[in-house]
């Protein structure tokens, strides 16, 4: 396959999505995934692609991306890997983020899912229930008689 | 070739959907509960507590929440409805079986007395649950008791307690209490700040065998004078600051250390006397200042007289495997000062070293042979000029360091008094590989200036000053030096046919 194997240093790895994309990436940046060390340790051949059964090949290049980003350490302060995490999430829409949520949590990207989770966290942040519901399409299932009771369980969550 | 490069084999076949379907699906709702309990976890418990009402998927998540940020508020004390306050509403409604962080903060209170006993039930609950890193806020000069299920936790990692506490322990005997300690997985422990040095302290650090990260802060109260001791036993610390703030020079504390893998130290305390048991080894960076923080306070000398000089410069010995250094001295402290120097200590790793004593800088010297910055702030000890007003007396050898070694020095605060211009010509004519010399001038007069002619003057001054300064011979021909007075800023590496370079800023 494509592995020349120019550098000792860094081994590739070959990522294949859902989709059947295939990604290669070294090693150090694929080992960001604990889901993807744990397979690497059980696999023979390392050649061979490596399945990520439920990422589509459009989120696993933007997961990559990141994982480029955070493999290498030294080049960058913290101060200029956190705008760069800033501004990646920034670029996302909400169905990306969303995908990408799925994606880190099935991969077990910690910083990734913490970088993801903070961003919706933020969107949800200070809005009111009407405005939640309004930026994540979420549908209001209640009567306002049930409404009414539930928010009266909680009155100092709605006072403002 | 091809380093980063990304193989890209298109077989994309994407079943899609209409791009309408896509945008107006809610997906936030159909992500797995540990997700969404994630999510909630980062928000204020108010905005939590709100997508209770968003839909059913929304009813119960928000009381599974792992982290939980309170505050105590003021209006709590009195909208309580059946004698039970917000928190413990909110208390009654969680339900996750193990919390990761819990916060509480009683800042905001600024007029009512909080009343800290209707926290006990809380500590107690939120202990029930696990919980692994513990922040406390409470409000400074109300002595806060430390609760008792703080100090027996298996789950505590982190624990950090800030505002006045109180050293006496909960009232169900200090000794049974004392023997009940045990925190086995905590790492970092802040107490901040106790009006006392308990003698329970040294059992409780004994009590946390993993502990890595120690802060501890005290402001001793109104006491009789008295003695203290503390003994640190942390066979794990790494990481250890100590601030102590005595009431007056006649409190007096022993701390000793024994923390062989401490790589951090960090000490502000101008009374203590510290021992090492065993010398951290690894240490790379220690701060030390043992300043006064007030003008106030008179030091007594005769606090064991030469026994403080000669066991705290054992200590500052012990800290000789560090290569970065900050030592800020005064009189009582100065442990350079003494010329009996068979007795200091040799620091062969300090690249980097910061202090604040500069008419004992050249002796000091020869105990940093490989030191290559030196940072020296003058001008914060307004109290001690008997540091700075003495003459200096140039040493029988030149300090290796300064001959071979040093290739940035920084002044800041330079008085430009007695014979600092002297020490200056000594440093620029040994120096061989300094590449820059920053001096920051605070000419004393400069405040006291009451018109333009006066301070016309002081311009003229500063400017003289610069210029007998760039005139000195530097045996290193590429040093540069850069001088930043009040209205003069000169800069270069010569004195060109006599003229300086330098700009000026006139007036304020």
């Amino acid at each position: 396959m494509a592995s020349t194997s120019t550098s000792t240093l860094s081994r590739k790895l070959i990522l294949k999505s859902s989709d059947g994309e295939k990604f290669e990436v070294d090693e150090n940046v694929a080992m960001q995934s604990q889901t993807i060390k744990h397979m690497i340790e059980d696999l023979d051949d390392i050649n061979s692609p490596i399945p990520v059964s439920i990422v589509t090949g459009t989120i696993l290049s933007k997961v990559i991306e990141y994982c480029k980003k955070h493999a290498t350490e030294d080049s960058d302060s913290d101060e200029q890997l956190k705008q760069w995490d800033k501004e990646y999430a920034n670029n996302m829409d909400l169905n990306t983020l969303y995908y990408l949520l799925l994606a880190a949590n099935y991969m077990e990207i910690k910083g990734l899912l913490e970088l993801i989770t903070q961003c919706v966290a933020d969107m949800i942040k200070g809005k009111s229930p009407e405005e939640i519901r309004a930026h994540f399409n979420i549908k209001n299932d209640f009567t306002p008689q049930e409404e009414a009771n539930i928010r009266n369980e909680n009155p100092w969550a709605f006072e403002n | 070739m091809g380093d980063s490069k990304i193989l890209k084999y298109y077989i994309r076949k994407r079943s899609r959907r209409s791009t309408e379907d896509e945008e107006t699906k809610d997906r936030l709702s159909s992500l797995p509960d540990a997700i969404l309990t994630d999510i909630l976890s980062r928000l204020t418990i108010h905005s939590a507590a709100t997508t209770s009402v968003l839909s059913h998927r929304w009813r119960h998540l928000w009381t599974t929440i792992t982290r939980l940020k309170l505050g105590v508020h003021e209006t709590d004390e009195s909208t309580k409805s059946n004698g039970s306050t917000t928190i413990d509403h909110i208390l009654r409604q969680i339900t996750s079986p193990k919390l990761l962080a819990f916060d509480l903060d009683y800042s905001s209170m600024l007029s009512v007395i909080p009343r800290f006993s209707e926290s006990e039930p809380w500590f107690s609950e939120i202990c029930r649950r696990n919980v692994e890193n513990f922040t406390l806020n409470t409000v400074e000069g109300y002595p806060f008791r430390i609760p008792a299920c703080l100090v027996n936790s298996q789950s505590l990692v982190s624990l950090q307690l800030y505002g006045t506490l109180k050293s006496k322990l909960p009232k169900n005997g200090d000794s049974s209490l004392c023997s009940s300690f045990h925190l086995p997985n905590l790492k970092l422990l802040t107490l901040c700040t106790l009006d006392n040095v308990p003698n329970w302290l040294s059992k409780l650090i004994r009590s946390c065998p993993n502990l890595e990260d120690l802060s501890l802060s005290f402001e001793l109260d109104y006491n009789p004078p008295s003695y203290f001791a503390l003994g640190i036993i942390a066979p794990n610390l790494k990481s250890m600051c100590i601030r102590m703030q005595p009431c007056n020079e006649m409190q007096r504390t022993r701390i000793s250390v024994d923390a062989p893998k401490l790589t951090n130290l960090e000490i502000y305390d101008w009374s203590s006397i510290y021992n090492f048991v065993r010398n951290p080894t690894a240490l790379v960076k220690a701060r030390m200042s043992l300043k006064r923080l007030f003008v106030g306070y008179v030091v007594l000398v005769n606090w064991g007289g030469n026994c403080y000089l000669e066991e705290m410069s054992k200590f500052v010995g012990g800290l000789s495997s560090v290569s970065n250094l900050e030592l800020l001295l005064e009189s009582h402290s100065n442990i350079f000062g003494c010329p009996n120097s068979g007795k200091l200590p040799i620091f062969s790793n300090v690249v980097n070293l910061e202090t604040n004593f500069f008419k004992d800088l050249l002796f000091s010297l020869d105990c940093f042979p490989n030191l290559e910055h030196l940072v020296v702030s003058i001008w914060s000890q307004p109290a001690d000029l008997a540091m700075e007003q003495r003459y200096w007396l140039p040493p029988n050898t030149i300090p290796y360091c300064l001959l071979s070694k040093l290739r940035t020095i920084k002044i800041k605060g330079l008085q430009a008094i007695g014979d600092d211009l002297r020490l200056l010509a000594y440093i620029l004519s040994n120096a061989n590989v300094l590449e820059k010399l920053c001096i920051d001038v605070r000419m004393m007069d400069v405040i006291k200036a009451k018109n333009e002619r006066e301070e016309a003057d002081i311009v003229w001054k500063e400017g003289q000053y610069c210029r007998s300064l760039f005139k000195l011979p530097r045996s290193s021909s590429t040093c540069e030096i850069v001088v930043s007075g009040r209205s003069v800023n000169a800069f270069g590496n010569a004195l060109q046919n006599g003229y300086l370079t330098c700009q000026m800023y006139v007036g304020k």
